[in-house]
């Protein structure tokens, strides 16, 4: 029962935004309202897998006693040190149980020659997001910024449906903050009318636009695994398509997601700001899965880079070696992370390094382009730097394997390149008598969206908040036009989108970021 | 020393240039690098250690003052 599903829509839904909002206006005490949310999350996740809600039971369990020993030390004490530290790799152990025990069987054999056996346990859809949601609140709740905690308060956070499966990682304190005044006041019909835009302009853009592609993505990279030969068009067209298939997907989500908290009366951390119209790396992460930047920049890169400065400010430290210790170490390793926490493979890890290395150029020629009052590169210029490295990394994020990915970017760059061109690999359609390459069209209609639309979903819908902020971004100028009203006009349009991606979900395909 | 002067010093612009408004995207020598160099001299002037959380969020010269008014310097 994923987002994109008739149950979940014409069944789940209803009943739960029903029973909610009755609940919260038949009692002044939040808590059956709340408790009627968790039973429902519980079900949403078990209707995902066999065992799984057994996996989320245990991890929100185990996580709420962690909390109750960290906040039983006092501040700064050993003992609350301690108890962090085991919370953390308590989680850690269960995620990497279930995600990473293979990669690592498979690395120490082929290393040592042993023959270890992997437990052969499904992955529970959502860990990574639940696991790592988790760990930042206990990270905040370390340094006491968490806001107002109760079982069954922790329990909502730890298991509502909206953000378990795929983010946003949300943190505590910004859920707790809402869930302090009545839910009378934070629900009503305009919530859900605007809720369910939101919702609708995920949905559209999962099922129409990212899922229109995913053959052609899946031709090439099946094809790559199979060791067949890839022509060079063909490898730059399935290399964007997918480009644009894991955004659409994963923003489409997030839209989802953030329309489903907010007919819940409940704001979710914004996740996506037009990141493929950025200029440059620096500014694609500032726009791109935006709450697990926000997560691996709180606990990962600045400590570290922190941590850096505070030893090489007093001591004479070379230039170049500063330069290298303070801006490129931290932002390679943090995203060497970033790239293993998508996935166990060293795919994944590669993925992740490309960006770290990217990003080290980036911020270098940005130290060294204010420190020599340089020129800025142009915009269009800004943006191919940015999409190179960017389409390189995702192509290794969907290979099967290392290996696969390596043969897609081989040629792309032209080095063996022997096979089809586009219109044999992936097929022609006739239109009108017009023969056209649907791979193609498909590229050029999801790019004109993805950088010519001039607002996107939360700019649409922003003079009703729809999301809360997540990373620091200059404010938009605020435009009257393209700005979502309750109108008959808006509600057409709305009606058209949303009608169009209802009739799309009778093939539903799983969400991509399902798999990380 | 003013929080100004410390800014001055790290960022190469004059003192009275900033103003609660200032930010990396108002002021181009206000890098990533120099951020994290300018908020631990600001820890080492003032006697006062920012919290991961606060390093992260604090986006502004603003932002920088009232943390530390928050914990109890009086920048003038």
């Amino acid at each position: 029962m994923a987002f994109n599903s008739y149950v979940f829509l014409f069944v789940f839904l209803p009943i739960v935004v029903a029973g909610y909002y009755l609940l919260g206006r038949l009692f002044t005490s939040q808590k059956p309202a709340l408790a009627w949310l968790v039973g429902a999350s519980l079900v949403f996740y078990a209707s995902l897998g066999p065992g799984y809600l057994l996996v989320l039971l245990g991890s929100v369990l185990m996580n709420y006693l962690v909390v109750r020993a960290i906040l039983g030390q006092p501040e700064g004490s050993r003992g609350r040190r301690l108890a962090l530290t085991a919370g953390i790799v308590a989680n850690l152990l269960l995620l990497g149980f279930y995600k990473y025990t293979g990669f690592l069987a498979e690395n120490v054999n082929a290393l040592f020659g042993t023959d270890f056996q992997a437990p052969t346990a499904t992955y529970p859809v959502g860990l990574s997001f639940y696991t790592f949601i988790q760990i930042g609140f206990l990270l905040d709740a370390y340094v006491g910024q968490f806001g107002r905690m109760t079982l069954l308060r922790y329990a909502l956070f730890g298991t509502f449906f909206p953000y378990i499966t795929a983010g946003p990682l949300v943190r505590h304190d910004e859920m707790a903050s809402q869930l302090d005044s009545p839910i009378r006041a934070r629900t009503g019909l305009m919530p859900i009318a605007v809720g369910a835009t939101m919702f609708g302009m995920g949905l559209f853009k999962k099922v129409v636009l990212a899922d229109s592609v995913a053959p052609y993505v899946a031709t090439l990279f099946n094809t790559a695994s199979e060791g067949g030969s890839i022509g060079t068009a063909s490898a730059w067209v399935g290399a964007l398509a997918y480009t644009f298939e894991l955004y659409f997907d994963f923003s489409g989500y997030s839209d989802m997601a953030i329309g489903l908290g907010y007919m819940l009366g409940l704001r979710l951390p914004v996740n996506f700001n037009s990141p493929l119209r950025a200029t440059s790396l620096v500014d694609f992460w500032r726009r791109w899965h935006m709450t697990m930047v926000r997560f691996f920049t709180s606990h990962v890169y600045t400590p570290m880079t922190a941590g850096i400065v505070r030893r090489t400010i007093r001591r004479r430290v070379p230039e170049p070696v500063r330069l290298l210790l303070v801006l490129c170490l931290p932002v390679f390793v943090t995203f060497v992370l970033v790239g293993f926490w998508h996935g166990a493979g060293w795919g994944f890890i590669i993925s992740g390094a490309i960006h770290g290395v990217g990003l080290s150029v980036n911020l270098t020629w940005r130290e060294l382009r204010a420190r020599l009052r340089l020129p800025s590169i142009p915009g269009v210029m800004g943006w191919a730097l940015m999409m190179l490295p960017l389409v390189a990394s995702l192509v290794f994020l969907r290979a099967a394997d290392a290996g696969s990915a390596m043969s897609v970017l081989a040629a792309m760059v032209g080095v063996g390149a022997t096979g089809p061109a586009p219109s044999v690999f992936y097929g022609t359609t006739t239109v009108l008598g017009l023969v056209f390459v649907p791979a193609i069209a498909w590229i050029a209609v999801l790019a004109a969206i993805a950088l010519g639309v001039p607002r996107n979903t939360q700019q649409i819908m922003a003079r009703y908040d729809v999301a809360l902020p997540s990373l620091p971004s200059p404010e938009p100028t605020p435009r009257e036009s393209w700005r979502w009203k309750p109108s008959v006009r808006w509600a057409l349009a709305m009606a058209v989108v949303a009608g169009i991606g209802l009739v799309f979900v009778a093939g539903p395909s799983p969400f991509l970021y399902y798999r990380f | 020393m003013a929080l100004a002067n410390v800014f001055e010093k790290i960022l190469e612009e004059p003192a009275d240039s900033f103003n609660d408004d200032s930010s990396p995207d108002t002021i181009l020598s206000w890098t990533s690098l120099r951020n994290v160099t300018l908020l631990v001299e600001i820890e080492q002037e003032f006697g006062i250690r920012f919290s991961n959380a606060e390093m992260t969020t604090m986006r502004s010269f603003g932002d920088i003052r009232t943390a530390l008014e928050k914990k109890g310097v009086a920048v003038s």
